[in-house]
């Protein structure tokens, strides 16, 4: 019995980061490195623009391309979470997690000191926990699961990682997220990314990236197996990690984490490693 | 060897058909694959291949479902088409039910608009649920298109989203099915757990009028024999020649009450009082075809019924069928409905 193989999590050495500004002049050069913290481009002081505008990098990496009053393309090494849903524009802020990967984000748990954020959690209960995250300036949210009607009554950029209902964050997502805490991250929900750029120079940052990868895999497809980490999609533990105890024909017992065994057909696991 | 594939959005089909027609096969390979880019390439269609027929060279392979919009000619024999006109190919009534089409007498009906879609399948659930519940869901569905329910709510949440796609692929055409026959063909009606689901899952959504004989594609053949047929009609006729399908009984629909006489050759004919809003269920066994006079308000008419694992079935609810308002009384008569079809130990599969 054969099964998608997950990838969530992956490491690219070539991630792009577009940092955008209307109008404004350069400060960097095409082919210059940067780190973070740089200024690579400003907007003067104006009448009608009361104070003077300057972009960070946000990334340490090469400048690649500068699109003359729009953005400025760089290129940097990445870890790359991969959701299956994403709605709102283009957003980024430091990684703020506010509840566990399998609880809800609670109401409460969205304050003022969220602002500027983007918060982790579990999954989101229901939309008044978005509503009052735009309200104080929230930059976006990841999660495992909202429910499908929240989709179109946000504006608040969203990543859903595992898919629609009351479903856990993956915990290796979380984990690494929960390891990333403070980290400045790109999140694009049209393209159902959350990119973690690398942040130092040096080596020891890149190690701590390529880590968090996904075992690679060759093909798409693999054969489940006793001892495989996958995850279920199906019933009351949909999103659930567990462990593949044993394959019966099209059927796979698994023992969930968490507590707990199943059995379930095949086609309703994705294997994670 | 031929092979005739059907590429649906959790399975493709594989009529594989040998020199001697009438030893052909279906093979079902699960897909998984679908959000990746291995369909473009080909991949997919040389894993489905492999998964058929091993390493066994076929002298042709024709395609029709979700590769009909890909290049892969010079994969196939002759360029994929899309399943709805394959199934065209066939004069029969169908009602096929997939995850990505829904196709009935030549119209077909593609998706499900979960939104707009959620408070009809809600509707047909008999127990309560959240509208959110059921649009979670599909959407899940659709982001994973490759999961099988694997629960009992998840199976009544798929029969009530085939009720709704089937009323919005007949739409008023009602008539088509008068006195007629149709074959029933998808996921929906072959996992279901007894045979006494298939048909009331048809009579709800169908709505027929008069007589309807139900036959049911058990094999999975039609999405890939209308595939076969646009390339090589005769070898398709020849399959079609063997009647593939099984006969599950007949349904009779009235308005409001009927008295029901079934000649079983028997010292007495035995009669059958049917009041107006329910379903009543005579067991025929499969040699059976016996002659019927039934009575209502719209007066008398004799037919013959053929007998099969579900009898025959007197629908008096009406039409148009109308369920009750209130929830409770709804899921009330959903329930009841389903056990007067579904009680009987024969129904059992």
């Amino acid at each position: 019995m054969q099964a998608p193989v997950i990838q969530k999590i992956v490491f690219n050495e070539k991630a792009f980061v577009e940092r955008r500004l209307s109008g404004g002049k350069f400060l960097v050069k095409g082919g210059s490195r940067v780190r973070p913290f740089d200024f690579v481009a400003e907007v003067p002081e104006t009448p009608r623009n009361q104070g003077r505008q300057r972009l960070t990098a946000g990334v340490g990496g090469e400048v690649v391309k500068l699109l003359p009053g729009k953005a400025v393309l760089l290129q940097t090494a990445a870890v790359i979470i991969r959701g299956v849903v994403g709605c709102g524009e283009d957003s980024e802020g430091e990684v703020r997690i506010v509840a566990g990967g399998d609880e809800a984000i609670r109401l409460d748990e969205v304050g003022r000191d969220g602002a500027g954020g983007l918060l982790v959690g579990g999954y989101v209960p229901a939309l008044e926990v978005l509503r009052k995250a735009a309200a104080v300036g929230v930059r976006g949210i990841v999660c495992g699961g909202a429910d499908f009607a929240v989709m179109d009554k946000t504006n608040l950029p969203l990543l859903i990682t595992e898919g629609f209902g009351r479903i856990p964050l993956n915990r290796r997502i979380f984990d690494f997220l929960r390891g990333v805490e403070g980290r400045h991250v790109f999140l694009s929900p049209e393209r159902r990314e959350l990119l973690v750029a690398r942040y130092r120079e040096d080596e020891e940052d890149r190690r701590e990236l390529m880590e968090a990868q996904s075992a690679e895999v060759a093909t798409a497809f693999a054969e489940i197996q006793p001892g495989m980490e996958v995850q279920v999609l199906a019933g009351d533990v949909f999103g659930r990690t567990g462990r593949v105890e044993k394959v019966v024909g099209d059927q796979v017992e698994v023992k969930v984490d968490g507590g707990g065994k199943i059995i379930v057909a095949g086609r309703n696991l994705g294997i994670i490693k | 060897m031929i092979l005739a594939i059907d590429f649906g959005g959790a399975v493709a089909k594989v009529l594989v058909v040998p020199p001697e027609v009438d030893k052909f096969r279906v093979v079902e390979v699960p897909l998984g694959f679908r959000t990746r880019p291995h369909l473009k390439t080909g991949e997919a269609l040389i894993y489905v291949i492999r998964s058929a027929v091993g390493e066994e060279k076929p002298e042709a392979v024709y395609a029709s479902g979700e590769i009909a919009s890909l290049e892969l000619k010079g994969l196939l024999t002759k360029p994929p088409q899309d399943p709805v006109e394959t199934l065209k190919k066939f004069g029969l009534p169908l009602v096929v039910v997939g995850s990505e089409i829904t196709y009935f007498g030549g119209r077909a009906v593609r998706g499900l608009d979960i939104v707009a879609a959620a408070e009809k399948i809600a509707g047909w659930l008999p127990f309560e649920v959240k509208i959110s519940e059921v649009q979670n869901y599909f959407a899940n569905k659709e982001i994973y298109p490759t999961l099988v329910p694997t629960t009992d709510r998840e199976m009544e949440l798929e029969r009530a989203a085939a009720r709704v796609r089937i009323e919005k692929a007949i739409g008023n055409r009602h008539w088509a099915l008068e006195n007629g026959y149709v074959i029933a063909s998808g996921g929906a009606f072959d996992k279901a757990s007894d045979w006494g689901r298939v048909a009331l899952m048809l009579l709800d959504a169908l709505q027929p009028t008069g007589r309807l004989k139900i036959y049911l594609d058990h094999q999975h053949l039609l999405p890939a024999l209308a595939t076969l047929a646009v390339y090589e009609e005769e070898k398709a006729q020849e399959i079609l020649n063997q009647e593939p399908f099984t006969f599950l009984g007949t349904t009779f629909s009235v308005e409001g009450e009927a008295l029901l006489q079934i000649d079983l050759r028997l010292s007495e004919t035995p009669e059958l009082a049917v009041p107006a809003g329910e379903l009543v269920v005579f067991p025929l066994d499969e040699e059976q075809a016996v002659p019927v006079k039934l009575r209502s308000s719209g007066g008398e008419v004799e037919f013959e019924a053929g007998g099969g694992p579900i009898g025959l079935v007197i629908d008096a609810r009406g039409r148009p069928l109308e369920l009750p308002r209130g929830e409770s009384e709804r899921i009330k008569a959903l329930k009841k409905w389903e056990e007067a079809v579904c009680r009987h130990p024969l129904f059992k599969k």
